[in-house]
Formats: C-alpha cells, structure tokens, sequence
C-alpha cells in the first residue's frame, strides 16, 4: 500500500493486485474481503508478476475478474489438477493458487482435490465455505449444516437423506502432502488479520518449495440464507462457528515419510 | 501534559458501496452510520460521523467486501 500524497498516510486501502472496479457479487457477500485479502498477500509476497490463479466455477471465481494477476479457469472442481498441470509445466516458477467454493471444491470436484493432495503438489488452495451453492441458486452443498434450510433442503438436511456436512480443512490435514491447513473466517478485524496470516503461510510453504497449503474460509451467503446482510453475520457466528472450529490444523516445515521400504 | 491525536481521514466511495453496513456494524466507536442518501444504483452508503473518536483501526475499509473505504492518517 503506497501513500497517495505527503500529508497524509494511508492506513487501509485498495491493494496494487487489486483492480480499480466494481465487484460483481451480492451485497454483503465476504467473499470480496477474502479476494482482498489474496490480494493484499500478493502484493505482500511481492508475487504479483509471477502468481497464476486458478479459478473454480461458481462466485469464489468472480475474483478472476477484479484481481490484477493472470488466471486461468478450470472446469468445475478441476483447479488442482489445472494448477498441477500450470506448476509443473512451468517448473514452478510460478505461484499456483485456486481459489474454490462449495460445490467446486467440496463436491464435484472432490475427487480432483485429495488427488492433489495425495500426490503432495506445491500448491496454495484457498476454499471458500459459505455452507451452500449460491450461484445455482441456494442448494444443499457437502458443507450444509444439519437442520440448515434450502432450496433442496426447505425442511432442513436430515442425516438419514442428506449425510453430514464435510469438514475439509481437518480430512487435509490427515494428509502427509498437505504441509498447511487452517480454517479462517472474515466476520471481525481480528478473524481479518488471522485470515491473512493463514493465507500468507500457504502460499510461502509453496514459495520455499515445502508442499500443499490449504485454507478453508468460513463466510455467509446472504441470498442462500434469505436474509439481509446483517442478520446473515448473526446467523454465521451463531451457527457456522458452532460446527467448523477455527484454528490452524496443521503447520509443518516437511513432507513427512512415515515409513521407506530400504534397499528392495 | 495531553498528547494531541492525529487526525483519521476516511473516505468513502459511495459508487462502489452495496449498503451492507459491514463498516458501520464493525466500527468500534461507532463513528459511521448508514445514511439516508442513496447512490446510482439504490444502495443506501455510509457516512462518517465522528472524526474525534476514531482511532484509525481501519476496520471499516478491511471488512468492506467492494474496498469503498479508505483510511488515512493526517502526518
């Protein structure tokens, strides 16, 4: 952040990866903090001529297009396998990030996720949780808590019809690729800066070439919830904060091997 | 002997808001409150009350999701 003019220092303002435009998301939607905050690391990091973005489909990737820094889309839920083919091609040169929501991420794109993962990719993924998918229009995602209403749920997700939601952030860090994993929200100024302090450890574990950063980033979806959005941040730290646990889940400095067959 | 404060400036660009009043809700000192006035598109903006007590946290521009805000310090 640079100052504008002499007799004054700037204190918060829109970060250099960050575009001079109007974001296209709904009022109230956090995703926007969270895009600023990738932003605000980049230019930070010092990064911002060499990051390539993956994006996800879904409103996590409307960052795609108010973010300074090159980007590529992936098909829904395939950005870890793009962003491993954009890493390797490029020798990891780059800093590969994806940014992924619910369904991208947790659901169609599962498969893609914990193969990455598995394989222990230098990668960065920023997930974005807001317990449903907003931008098909409100439905039941992995992530759904149990008694939440809509628009596939209107009477609640049951166990019995609709299983449990998922909680992405711990299953990664049972992983030994996955050198980081953290779960952040962005509802006050101190989840703000411990969001950026997360985010900023997963992209320098795959700057010092250590392995898979993963953060998990809990937000509310005003339309998903149907409500304003005030009362949707009420409903968000009464109840998303009940079921995902903030904290950082895993931080190591090396990809562990727990056991080598020796000379076979 | 009272040591004088420096003056917060913060500047908001009603265009960009959506009205979510994230800032005016976060504002420790409550120096921000949603007006009457609305912008091109209809969202109500915020305006800024209380230069005194504003200490400079910058809260209201981190957690406005379209950066209408912005926060500087007079040197």
């Amino acid at each position: 952040m640079e100052e504008k003019d002499s007799s004054r220092r700037l204190i918060a303002g829109r970060p250099k990866s960050l575009m001079q435009a109007k974001s296209p998301l709904c009022s109230g939607c956090q995703h926007g903090i969270v895009g600023r905050i990738i932003s605000e690391v980049i230019d930070e990091l010092g990064i911002m001529g060499n990051v390539v973005g993956i994006g996800g489909v879904g409103c996590h990737a409307m960052s795609m297009f108010v973010m300074n820094v090159d980007f590529v889309q992936a098909l829904h839920g395939r950005a870890p396998a793009v962003g491993t083919g954009v890493k390797r091609g490029l020798n990891e040169e780059a800093v590969v990030f994806t940014i992924q929501g619910d369904g991208d991420l947790a659901a169609i794109g599962i498969g893609d996720l914990i193969n990455a993962t598995v394989r222990g990719e230098k990668l960065t993924t920023v997930f974005f949780n807001n317990a449903g998918y907003g931008t098909t229009g409100g439905q039941l995602a992995p992530t759904t808590l149990i008694g939440q209403v809509t628009t596939t749920t209107p009477n609640g997700r049951r166990p019995e019809a609709g299983g449990f939601p998922i909680h992405v952030a711990e299953l990664m860090a049972g992983l030994p690729g996955v050198v980081y994993s953290a779960r952040c929200a962005v509802n006050t100024l101190a989840q703000f800066k411990r969001t950026k302090k997360a985010i900023k450890t997963a992209f320098q574990k795959q700057i010092d070439g250590i392995g898979y950063g993963f953060v998990e980033v809990l937000s509310a979806c005003p339309p998903l919830l149907n409500m304003r959005p005030t009362k949707a941040r009420e409903w968000f730290e009464k109840h998303m904060l009940a079921e995902y646990p903030l904290g950082e889940f895993k931080n190591v400095n090396e990809r562990e091997i727990k056991y080598q067959i020796e000379n076979n | 002997m009272e040591k004088k404060k420096k003056a917060i400036e913060v500047e908001i660009n009603k265009e960009f808001c959506k009205g979510c009043s994230f800032c005016a809700d976060s504002c420790p000192k409550e120096c921000l409150i949603m007006g009457e006035e609305i912008n091109s598109v209809g969202y109500n903006f915020p305006v800024f009350i209380n230069q005194e007590d504003c200490t400079g946290c910058g809260a209201c521009s981190f957690l406005c999701p379209d950066i209408a805000i912005e926060v500087y310090q007079v040197v």
